[in-house]
């Protein structure tokens, strides 16, 4: 079975040479409900996607991981309906409400569940599969022991995110706005991807932005987990997702190669970390929490 | 009228005994096991049989926090432990990890299950999602507005908590890792670092946007929804839930009595007056030493909503001492010392049916019948003459003028 690996274009153009660089599965935001996504599709647009993935033989996978509000849930309805009739592979989804909407549409083998920092064990992600998801999302914060032991004891697909920033917090509110407006500045804060926060002791350069669903701050390292594949793939996990922000189409396609040369070398894993490690320096290649448990106490 | 759940945070047996004498109907408090707050005083299982026998014999319900998002390794003893809640007579437990609600549901069925703030929920969708999977109460989201509690609880077919005072998660509650990544503390298992609050320098790209006087922070100020409890009850919310398992007892028992005059009164009445809010605002600026604002009630927060530039209100005035006794002949009352006060100094006493009432401080006695001038040692006894009619468990603060507003 080949590996897959999804990833998020930046425009509908870079769908092809994700393809060629070995990318299986594509993933988009949609406008009706945008959540931080490298790309936004219009109905027509989704349409055109799910063509021209059918004709490369990709997957195509939607991103619906917004939170919603009482007054979105008829629109969810309806998007989950019109999302179902272009005959998607998948939907994220962190909100249950997703989960109870697509109930009503029979589609709920379309969902995959993705919240963030929830599924650190396997007897959660178990009873979400229970549910009939076509998959989870494996939380960023657990070791990779954990995530062999929960892949190994799961019925059911999961999936790693093995590369790029990881989204560390997001906030309904509009920090960047509100302290832009605090210290009277007009600079320019509002969907600008290039910014980033230090914290005042530390050295850590992590991305920051805001958009229409609020802020987003990702990690200050960068996760590379080349030499991590081997295991992730003895303990069943077949599903790899690529964080796409922050990369540009050729970097981006340049990680997809590698570890797609990966899974076929498994041994050339730690010479590619390696490579990453030196050559990147500005990015803090590091394995995450891979290696690092976190606890109550330092 | 329905009556209405105020829920207040218990973090030790002696907070959680406050919070009841002075209006809690329900308290919440973490087990040494399963829980967040790591840095909270948690119960073990004696304290927390002591503590439910305690509340239930005064009316009030104990609800434990099992709201850890377990590892591999954290799962053990965990049906051990739920049946020893259950067994003890806790009413409901607040669960994040669905696994853990589900194994409830299954081996201790005896417990109502209410689902955390951790799972940000804002909607009615999730609550049938819940209702369906046999779930007793959702907690929502503090991201929702007045209109959004409103609308979701035409819809809402289960019972709803909401918080109505304290601190406030700047994220999402349950999705943020700041403190994984910047400390290694697991916010998700009792770690959080509060990395929120922290000061950053903002950039773009290589170019500083930051004032160096006025570093970037994403603190927010505490929630104070007062102002939307009328609407809120009208609404059908069930509970009422006051943030704060490590404040102190004097917070705790300030700010439980005045949500719980506000319920009361709009019970009794149907309505609050500006002269209520106002009493609350002069009673909380006491005891509460961060700014507060009215969270997402209002809307999405704005520039004023957060703390720049300043951590601190300053409380208006001073916890000096819990009152062990009075004798009603002799006016002499038994205190307990917990700040420095002083022969003359201005006081106010208050408590669970005392209203407040200022006095000056008359001489003081310690046990050996000596004159003690200043009060200056935590848990000392002392006696001294008072000619208000104290109750035992009343407290007493000392008049100062730090500050007049809280907002």
């Amino acid at each position: 079975m080949k590996e897959n690996i999804i990833v998020s274009p930046y425009i509908l153009a870079d769908i092809k040479k994700l393809n060629e660089a070995g990318a299986t599965s594509i993933l988009v935001g949609i406008d009706a409900f945008p959540f931080a996504s490298t790309i936004y599709v219009s109905h027509d647009e989704l349409q055109e996607v799910r063509r021209l993935t059918k004709a490369l033989g990709m997957n195509l996978y939607v991103n619906v991981n917004a939170f919603f509000m009482e007054c979105d849930l008829d629109r969810l309805l309806e998007e989950l309906a019109f999302i179902k009739e272009v005959d998607v592979d998948g939907i994220y989804f962190t909100d249950l409400a997703v989960y109870t909407q697509a109930s009503k549409l029979d589609m709920t083998d379309l969902l995959i569940y993705n919240p963030d920092t929830l599924l650190t064990n396997h007897l959660d992600v178990q009873e979400y599969l229970n549910l009939g998801l076509q998959m989870c999302t494996l939380a960023s914060e657990i070791t990779l022991e954990d995530i062999v032991s929960i892949a190994s004891k799961v019925q059911g697909r999961v999936e790693v995110i093995i590369h790029g920033r990881l989204s560390m917090m997001h906030s309904k509110r509009t920090l960047l706005t509100n302290y832009m407006k605090f210290i009277d500045s007009e600079h320019k804060v509002y969907e600008n991807k290039d910014l980033y926060l230090i914290e005042e002791k530390r050295d850590d350069h992590m991305p920051i932005f805001e958009d229409v669903s609020g802020t987003h701050m990702y990690t200050g390292f960068t996760l590379a987990s080349f030499e991590e594949m081997e295991d992730f793939v003895g303990a069943g996990v077949h599903d790899f997702r690529i964080e796409s922000m922050f990369y540009t189409i050729e970097e981006l396609c340049r990680i997809i190669k590698d570890y797609r040369y990966v899974l076929e070398h498994p041994e050339s894993g730690r010479a590619l970390y390696q490579e990453y490690e030196r050559n990147q320096k500005d990015r803090n290649i590091t394995k995450g929490f891979l290696y690092t448990k976190t606890g109550a106490k330092k | 009228m329905r009556k209405v759940e105020l829920l207040a945070p218990a973090g030790d047996l002696a907070r959680l005994k406050v919070a009841v004498r002075y209006g809690a109907n329900a308290v919440y408090l973490g087990g040494k096991k399963f829980s967040l707050r790591s840095r909270a005083s948690n119960f073990d299982i004696e304290d927390i049989a002591e503590g439910v026998q305690f509340a239930h014999a005064h009316g009030a319900h104990v609800h434990v926090t099992v709201n850890m998002l377990p590892h591999e390794e954290d799962l053990e003893g965990l049906e051990a432990y739920l049946k020893d809640l259950e067994r003890v007579g806790v009413d409901a437990i607040i669960v994040a990890s669905f696994h853990i609600m589900k194994l409830a549901k299954q081996v201790a069925p005896n417990l109502e299950v209410h689902v955390s703030t951790q799972h940000s929920s804002t909607n009615s969708g999730v609550i049938d999602f819940y209702e369906k999977q046999g779930m007793n109460r959702v907690v929502l989201a503090r991201e929702c507005t007045l209109d959004d509690v409103k609308a979701t609880m035409q819809h809402a077919k289960l019972p709803v908590e909401v918080f109505i005072h304290g601190g406030m998660c700047i994220s999402y509650s349950g999705r943020c890792t700041m403190s994984n990544s910047m400390t290694l503390r697991d916010a998700n298992r009792g770690g959080c670092a509060q990395s929120c609050r922290w000061k950053y320098k903002l950039y773009d790209k290589d170019v500083p946007i930051y004032k160096e006087d006025h570093l970037f922070s994403m603190s927010s100020k505490d929630l104070n929804a007062m102002r939307f409890l009328p609407e809120l009850i009208d609404a059908g919310v069930a509970s009422f839930k006051i943030e704060g398992r490590m404040k102190s007892p004097y917070y705790l028992a300030t700010v439980v009595r005045s949500y719980r005059k506000l319920i009361d009164t709009y019970q009794e009445t149907g309505q609050l007056t500006d002269a209520d809010f106002d009493w609350v605002v002069r009673e909380l600026a006491k005891a509460e030493n961060r700014l507060t604002g009215p969270g997402f009630y209002a809307g999405l927060p704005k520039m004023e909503d957060h703390l720049y530039g300043v951590n601190g209100a300053g409380v208006s005035q001073e916890f000096i001492a819990y009152v062990l006794d009075y004798d009603q002949e002799t006016q002499m009352a038994k205190l307990e010392v917990r700040n420095n006060f002083k022969i003359g100094d201005e006081a106010e006493a208050f408590g669970p049916s005392l209203d407040n009432t200022n006095f000056k401080v008359d001489t003081l006695y310690d046990e050996d019948g000596e004159i003690v001038d200043v009060a200056r040692n935590p848990m000392q006894v002392l006696y001294t003459k008072v000619d208000i009619k104290l109750q035992k468990h009343d407290m007493i603060r000392k008049v100062m003028t730090k500050r007049e507003k809280v907002y």
